[in-house]
């Protein structure tokens, strides 16, 4: 009934479920901000999904433009919908968060403008690639950009280093190790390794699908369905 | 028999066509810099005297915005005539490298963009009220053209990818807008620095630091990428 992606995506779902009753349930509130902060366990994983979908659209678009006669883009697309779907996700999650905390849904800090910047990309991505009938001009064009796109992420990563930022500077990759409380930060990577699978998994079953659609349009252009 | 010419001499043929191209029809270079002018017109006019230290962070905002927009106008022109003659198709055929075309399109807006700049910022001095030695100031000069190297970089870039885009006076400026922000911030932050304190310090070192990093990974992504971008399919 399932094959192994959509297995491991029904797997991951039912981890990343638990994963938020723990989150609700299991680890302390927060000294400072209140039960507000449980919104971490959502946000932070959803950015770090994000982030893997852009690494997924850099590998394929390199792959894809070493093979300039290919004209087949179905993960670099698969991973670009995923990636914008993640990066709706962590914009709006850290809009909710930002609302009690900075008293306000938006405001053009940094890391918010560059993770913007991010959505926006991955939205003209998708226009792009409609936008050039399918050929290897397609593919040159659209690998380019999902490279240009990847280069937005450690841009996103360092940006509350680079300027002065309303966001919270790094606290789980930082020089002299993470500033939560011990279950805090267990429970918050083994989410952000269960968004990367569940990301992972969405992409390679929205790459199926892509690949059934193209299979039927072409039956269906010479007659067979 | 005739001689295949060399990287560098295609990269001059094609720019000197380009620039020619330029001077014929008028229009592609009246219209950045019309355009610019009424920017700076309209921030004049509607916003009143300011002190002094928020004029020069007032012309440092004006004229990057006027900049931002003129090269919008010439980079989203800048394969018309290619695309109207039907270049692509001939480059194929011809023993042009299609690395020198696009080096020779970079420089040519780099060109373009360096008077519509300079006259950006004259018109903006004056509308301000600033000091005429700002316009001789090794530093704010470097930093107008580290911005116009890194704009004009992503901007060829993205002009070649969207060449054979149906809709590419939508989806350049959407691809444009967010990929030049980190270019325009960087300067901006630059410059006030500069014009406020004129002091090299840790700070100004930062933002000139990041300018230049993003102008070499722009600039490096238009030479790799930029000649796969204009070859047309077999």
């Amino acid at each position: 009934m399932f094959d192994k992606p959509r297995l491991s995506l029904v797997a991951t779902i039912i981890g990343m479920i638990v994963q938020w009753l723990l989150a609700w349930f299991w680890v302390p509130v927060d000294d400072a901000q209140g039960d507000v902060y449980r919104i971490i366990y959502l946000h932070v994983p959803a950015a770090f999904a994000a982030f893997t979908s852009a690494f997924v659209l850099a590998v394929a678009s390199i792959l894809a433009l070493r093979s300039p006669n290919s004209s087949r883009l179905d993960l670099s697309k698969a991973a670009t919908e995923v990636g914008l779907v993640f990066t709706i996700l962590t914009l709006a999650t850290g809009s909710i968060w930002g609302k009690p905390t900075w008293g306000t849904w938006w405001t053009w800090d940094a890391r918010l403008t560059t993770t913007f910047l991010l959505a926006l990309m991955y939205g003209g991505w998708l226009l792009l690639h409609n936008a050039i009938p399918e050929g290897p001009s397609r593919v040159r064009s659209c690998s380019i950009l999902g490279l240009m796109i990847a280069v937005d992420v450690p841009i996103i990563y360092k940006s509350v280093t680079w300027w002065r930022t309303l966001h919270q500077p790094q606290t789980i990759l930082r020089s002299g190790g993470s500033t939560m409380d011990g279950d805090m930060l267990a429970l918050l990577l083994s989410g952000i390794a269960i968004m990367v699978i569940v990301c992972l998994s969405m992409i390679f079953v929205r790459r199926q699908n892509i690949r059934l659609q193209e299979t039927l349009e072409e039956k269906s252009l010479r007659g067979v369905v | 028999m005739s001689r295949d010419p060399s990287w560098l001499q295609s990269t001059l043929v094609i720019l000197r066509h380009s620039l020619r191209i330029d001077i014929a029809a008028k229009e592609r270079l009246i219209t950045p810099v019309f355009f610019a002018a009424i920017i700076l017109l309209l921030f004049s006019f509607a916003i009143p005297e300011q002190p002094p230290e928020i004029r020069s962070r007032m012309m440092v905002a004006e004229s990057l915005l006027a900049i931002f927009f003129a090269m919008q106008i010439a980079l989203s022109r800048t394969f018309e005539a290619e695309r109207q003659d039907k270049v692509f198709e001939h480059l194929r055929l011809s023993p042009v490298d299609s690395t020198a075309f696009i080096l020779a399109k970079l420089l040519h807006v780099l060109l373009v963009g360096s008077g519509v700049s300079f006259f950006t910022l004259l018109l903006s001095l004056i509308l301000q009220g600033q000091d005429f030695s700002i316009v001789t100031d090794p530093v704010v000069l470097g930093g107008c053209f580290l911005t116009l190297l890194g704009l004009t970089g992503i901007g060829v870039l993205l002009a070649a990818i969207t060449l054979r885009a149906d809709g590419q006076q939508i989806i350049f400026p959407l691809l444009y807008f967010p990929l030049s922000i980190p270019v325009l911030l960087c300067a901006s932050e630059a410059l006030i620095q500069w014009l406020d304190t004129h002091k090299w310090d840790d700070t100004m070192r930062g933002w000139a630091t990041m300018l230049i990093a993003f102008d070499a990974i722009y600039l490096t992504m238009t030479l790799l990428l930029g000649s796969e971008s204009v070859d047309t399919d077999p």
